[in-house]
């Protein structure tokens, strides 16, 4: 069952909040993944990125809007991938 | 007075139900939400993102991680992350598959408790809570899956028995 008032807004929404939305999660939960692989917590994190652990509960919402640098050092720390561009599936796909 | 609420159903989706409440002869605390943002208002894309957010947590679950830790207590009160304003939706997160959504608003003082309106969103919800918690204890309410079961009305300002 759908709510008839979020459902009107909702078929409203623009393509790009859509996308936003989708991809803070995507990249919250890849970073969550990652963690628990590693067996770390967020606050190792935190420790690690030199933030606050609020400031990493912050940005695991899905409504976060992570800059390239952060991500990049996210990446760094945890040693790991966490958005795979296009040119990254290409190189993949030429090594398959 | 005590005043008559009953807990009702809001939307449910793939993995989460998300409830409601409503006062007697009144329209439900979300829709009293979301009347003070109609569209084409300043927040238009605020509410988007939380319109957007429902739906995401509706398929991947109401996980602790993904919610605004809003009050100090000991308790199951959270709100829906906003992070370009200070914009409040608070919520009972009672398990990773039933959210309560309530009431709250643009937030212009440094805690809740200092503006009387967001204060009386986040205790309604820190009342209804408490009921919750007690009628489950008692087997008047029962948590199955993503459903609430049971006796769904309260009495605000009721004695706990």
């Amino acid at each position: 069952m759908k709510n008839k008032r979020l459902e009107e807004r909702r078929n409203k929404i623009s393509k790009e909040i859509d996308v936003f939305v989708k991809q803070s999660f995507d990249i919250v939960d890849r970073i969550h993944e990652i963690l628990v692989a590693q067996g770390k917590e967020q606050k190792e994190l935190a420790v690690l990125l030199g933030k606050s652990e609020s400031e990493i509960s912050k940005w695991m919402t899905g409504t976060h809007n992570f800059t390239i640098k952060t991500l990049s050092k996210i990446e760094a720390i945890l040693g790991e991938k966490i958005i795979l561009t296009v040119k990254d599936k290409v190189e993949e796909k030429s090594f398959v | 007075m005590k005043s008559k609420i009953d807990i009702e159903i809001f939307e449910e989706c793939e993995k989460v139900n998300f409830y409601t409440l409503r006062f007697q002869d009144e329209e439900t605390e979300t829709d009293k939400f979301l009347d003070q943002f109609p569209e084409g208002c300043e927040n238009d894309e605020d509410i988007d993102i939380i319109i957007k957010w429902i739906d995401h947590i509706g398929q991947r679950g109401a996980l602790e991680r993904y919610f605004k830790p809003e009050s100090k207590r000991n308790d199951n009160i959270w709100a829906i992350p906003i992070e370009t304003v200070s914009l409040r939706l608070y919520v009972i997160r009672l398990s990773d598959n039933i959210v309560i959504l309530g009431n709250g608003g643009i937030k212009t003082t440094g805690t809740y408790n200092e503006d009387p309106f967001l204060n009386s969103c986040v205790e309604l919800l820190q009342e209804v809570d408490r009921y919750i918690k007690s009628r489950v204890q008692s087997r008047r309410i029962i948590i199955y899956q993503k459903q609430l079961l049971g006796d769904l009305t309260f009495h605000i300002g009721e004695k706990k028995k």
